[in-house]
């Protein structure tokens, strides 16, 4: 197969398998993102579910709470209260102006509520509760400082600024607060006379509701089967987790999400199996390059066929230039006799009479049109097969182009032609001189078979420095400048209204140029203002 | 004559004093260790209060019971440790009747909730599903006893015993895992009235959690050193629970003005200015559960009396299923006569002070003995028993004596090789004999 033809065939198959892959490769990875996307999706509302639920937990217990702690004011009720909920560890007790009133170090505490003051006291020293809001986006651990004396705390209490505190009676709230443990929860209430009375949390106790609330995980049926949920405090321990998959130490979760005010420094972790993969799939790429192999091979397929289809016909129209050759080689030597014969009968008949000379001399002008003929089809193939070869031999250029101007004298004059020849390559040279022939006969049948109505023909020749020259001018119709280049390709013929009808191969300028050329020459038309102009250039050795 | 007059009327006082309180359910006993004092001296003396549940009027009836078992099913649990163990649960399902509710949780990594808070009534189920249980991974000590009060809380109610049967045989590793944390658990649900007993199986969980948890929950801890012993332990805490016939028992002690009470030795309790507060929780028939306070009395003049301060008990009857309560005045009497002060001895609540004191320099042995100070502990050890051999001669008591000649054997038992099975059977010793 022929370098040209293997690319053709390369890129008939590649361009269209590349264009396959490429495009079946975005479209997978964009569905892939688009499958991925909406799971992270269902998994963030999943998760938000969670913690909605815990939101709820919350919300129920600070009524709970701030119900019973609407008259917990007194610390005999504080302390009752404290030793009935289960979820409230110690409690305190704020006068309008913010002030801390119990515990009260100045009169009597309990060994708790003694720890308790020591553990909280820079919040009751910087009234936080009261003047700021709690620290919604604080995830850091605030340090407090240890062991802070309890008469301390009471001392800098009472001789606080009074700041007066507006809210209403029996508004409630949380106030998220981070010790060296992490987070601890305080739910204050306002009480009719304008107290905050509040509590501070049990942490293990509220751990414990908020995992009583949660799913457990059932060993037949874990939800979700191949997935993790973890709760994790604000010191990223974890505090409980479900489903039915328990990922190694060092995983991270695919998806985390905080969890509602006032837990905020929580957050839920979401740990997969087997996490969608952001991008394509194993099985993805195989699926898209073996339809693209598939879709290649089908294409390959189709180009087998049209190289073969092309490859055949290549053969057909091969066989057929074969048979024609054969033909008119067969036809040559009959011919060449015939004219041999007729142009003896020219010569050697005594006094043949004028019908007898007229019918001679056309059986002479025929045979030698259709040996030209017949020239032009051999010439034609041998150049097609490149098996043209050039036979150079000493002759003079003005005697050939006299002889062939000879024999279409009559044709020329029958049709009116007035013919010019200025011969001027009298000096004897190598030259082929078939080729020339060849090349004037085919000129002049043109001029004959087109340029009638111009009635005129030149013929020039020159010859100077090893090239031949022969110029053939008429002043017919002329060429039209768009065919200018048709005219010397192979089986073009002019289609001109004017000469319709006239036979001809096509073949006679392709034939001449070729054989100008293979003579180190040309064939040109040159720029005529009317008629048409050929000139041939032929590349000689003068003797 | 004087002198037995005297004598006589100190010993009617004493009795006078110090009357037991008749309370339908529960009997409540409060008084002085030493009910008279040397005077002319401020001094230290200790009060036994103590509660006794009064079984209920007819031998077969029984409050009907809330109970939540919670396994552990780690790794470590695996063949004849969880065998033993789920034998074990559905033994105590067994003697449950279609009164009681009963809800088991297992837990490893995860939380798995067995059998919801139901009936004991199809214990064939219950008995399947605990049989079907296999073991796991790590420990969520934390999350297992959180499910099992959230299964418990699904019928919680004063008129039921409501207890958890905690069992693990390892560290808890997932999630809040600290004796601390635990320890803050066990106080919060015994508020709500429930109580969680421990039970450790095998030489590798923490014996610690585990009796803080029990201790602050209102229950008791069980060593039970082979897979074995689980099934006489399942029996007699569910003997226990069955025996319960009062709840959310709370002891107030209102002492006099000039009186300071300085500690309560064997729980926790809230003392703010002259009050002492203890919770006792759950009270068992014709058991006894008591606390020591120790108080600081002014000096006084002999002959005379001083209230030192009036007891009382408050809790939910289970049989009349209403709140009830009781109190009781204490006061001391002062004399020049140490003999008469010897001779005016409460044996039996010095006996229990005795022990008391005892325990405490115990435990000081056993963490000297975890800071690597075995000779000190030795030598803490050997003293102890020396004090309770001495005083359980002067007081006559076997049990003194019993418990002297064990710290001997515990001096003795301080080597790296036993020390770990050594201290689980003194944690789970001294829990009971703390807190009853």
């Amino acid at each position: 197969m022929r370098p040209r033809l293997a690319a053709i065939f390369l890129f008939i198959v590649v361009a269209p398998l590349a264009a396959v892959l490429w495009l079946g490769f975005h479209l997978a990875r964009d569905e892939q993102e688009m499958v991925a996307h909406r799971y992270r999706a269902l998994v963030t509302q999943r998760l938000q579910d969670v913690d909605g639920q815990i939101a709820r937990l919350l919300d129920n217990r600070l009524r709970e709470i701030s119900g019973l702690l609407q008259n917990a004011r007194a610390p005999d009720a504080m302390r009752d209260a404290l030793r009935q909920q289960g979820l409230l560890r110690s409690g305190f007790v704020l006068n309008p102006t913010g002030r801390l009133v119990f515990p009260d170090a100045t009169t009597t505490v309990s060994a708790s509520e003694r720890e308790f003051l020591a553990r909280t006291g820079s919040l009751w020293e910087s009234r936080a509760l009261v003047f700021t809001a709690p620290p919604e986006q604080a995830i850091t651990a605030q340090k407090v400082p240890v062991e802070q004396s309890v008469q301390q705390v009471a001392q800098t209490a009472i001789s606080a600024k009074p700041i007066p505190a507006r809210r209403p009676a029996g508004a409630s709230g949380w106030y998220p607060w981070f010790s060296a443990d992490g987070l601890s929860l305080l739910a204050w209430t306002v009480d009719p006379s304008q107290y905050i009375v509040g509590a501070e949390l049990s942490r293990s106790r509220l751990i414990a509701d908020i995992i009583g609330a949660l799913p457990s995980t059932s060993s037949a049926k874990p939800d979700p089967p191949e997935a993790r949920i973890a709760l994790r405090d604000s010191q990223n321990t974890e505090l409980y987790a479900w489903g039915g998959y328990d990922p190694p130490k060092a995983a991270k979760s695919q998806i985390t999400i905080p969890l509602s005010f006032p837990l905020n420094s929580w957050t839920l972790d979401y740990y997969d199996a087997s996490p969608l993969a952001r991008g394509i799939t194993g099985t993805t790429r195989f699926n898209v390059i073996a339809s693209a192999c598939a879709f290649a091979l089908v294409l390959l397929g189709f180009a087998i066929y049209f190289y073969r289809e092309h490859l055949r016909q290549l053969r057909v129209a091969e066989q057929r230039v074969t048979f024609v050759n054969q033909v008119s080689h067969e036809l040559k030597t009959p011919l060449t006799n015939i004219r041999m014969y007729a142009e003896m009968l020219e010569d050697k008949l005594p006094d043949p009479g004028e019908r007898t000379r007229h019918a001679l001399s056309v059986i002479v002008d025929e045979s030698q049109r259709l040996s030209r003929l017949i020239s032009n089809v051999l010439t034609f193939g041998r150049q097609q097969r490149k098996t043209a070869r050039l036979h150079p031999t000493p002759g003079t250029i003005d005697a050939v182009v006299s002889s062939v101007l000879e024999s279409f004298s009559a044709a020329l004059a029958a049709r009116g032609f007035e013919v010019e020849f200025a011969p001027d390559a009298p000096r004897s040279c190598i030259f082929d001189r078939d080729a020339l022939e060849q090349i004037v006969g085919n000129l002049l049948s043109n001029v004959e078979k087109y340029a009638a109505t111009g009635k005129w023909v030149r013929i020039e020749t020159s010859l100077d420095s090893g090239m031949a020259r022969v110029r053939v001018e008429d002043h017919g119709p002329g060429i039209p400048t768009h065919i200018r280049e048709h005219i010397f390709e192979p089986f073009f013929r002019a289609n001109d209204s004017l000469v319709e009808g006239v036979s001809g191969t096509g073949i006679g300028l392709t034939i001449a140029r070729d054989l100008a050329r293979a003579h180190g020459g040309d064939l040109v038309l040159a720029d005529t203002p009317s008629g048409a102009l050929f000139a041939v250039t032929l590349k000689v050795e003068t003797t | 004559m004087k002198q037995f007059g005297f004598t006589a009327a100190i010993a009617l006082l004493g009795v006078i004093a110090a009357p037991p309180a008749l309370s339908a359910q529960v009997r409540l006993n409060a008084g002085l260790a030493t009910p008279v004092l040397i005077a002319g001296k401020p001094q230290n003396v200790y009060i036994k209060v103590s509660v006794t549940g009064v079984p209920f009027a007819s031998p077969d009836k029984r409050a009907p019971v809330n109970l939540s078992i919670v396994l552990d099913r780690s790794g470590s649990m695996t063949g004849e440790k969880l065998e033993q163990a789920k034998k074990a649960a559905i033994s105590a399902l067994d003697r449950l009747s279609n009164d009681d509710i009963i809800s088991v949780v297992a837990y490893d990594t995860n939380v798995d909730v067995l059998v919801p808070a139901t009936t004991a009534s199809d214990k064939e189920m219950i008995r399947d599903k605990i049989r079907a249980l296999g073991p796991g991974g790590s420990t969520a000590l934390f999350a297992g006893v959180s499910k099992g009060a959230t299964e418990l809380r699904k019928f919680v109610s004063l008129e039921r015993v409501n207890r958890i049967l905690l069992l693990s045989d390892g560290l808890a590793n997932v999630g809040p895992s600290s004796t601390e944390a635990l320890g803050e658990l066990g106080t919060a649900l015994a508020k709500d009235g429930m109580v969680v007993s421990t039970i450790g199986v095998g030489l590798d969980y923490n014996e610690d959690l585990m009796t803080r948890l029990a201790s602050n929950a209102g229950g008791n801890h069980y060593f039970a050193e082979k897979a074995q012993d689980l099934a006489s332990i399942y029996d007699r805490e569910l003997g226990r629970a069955l025996s319960v016939v009062a709840q959310e028992a709370v002891i107030r002690i209102e002492c006099a003005p000039n009186v300071r009470p300085v500690r309560v030795l064997n729980r926790e309790a809230e003392i703010a200015g002259q009050r002492v507060t203890v919770s006792l929780d759950q009270v068992y028939a014709d058991a006894e559960k008591y606390l020591i306070l120790e108080v600081e009395i002014p000096e006084s003049s002999p002959s005379s009396e001083l209230p030192v301060a009036e007891v009382f008990t408050t809790y939910r009857s289970l049989a009349s299923k209403a709140r009830e309560d009781g109190s009781q005045k204490i006061a001391a009497h002062f004399t020049t006569s140490a003999a008469i002060v010897r001779d005016g001895t409460d044996k039996k609540a010095m006996e229990s002070v005795v022990e008391q004191i005892a325990l405490e320099k115990h435990q000081l042995a056993v963490s000297l003995r975890d800071k690597g100070q075995i000779e000190q502990a030795r030598q803490m050890l050997l003293s102890n028993k020396a004090y309770l051999l001495e005083n359980g001669a002067k007081l006559g008591s076997d049990r003194l004596q019993k418990y002297g000649g064990d710290n001997g054997v515990d001096a003795s038992n301080l080597d790296e090789g036993n020390w770990k099975k050594q201290r689980k059977a003194i944690q789970s010793e001294q829990q009971w004999m703390m807190y009853q």
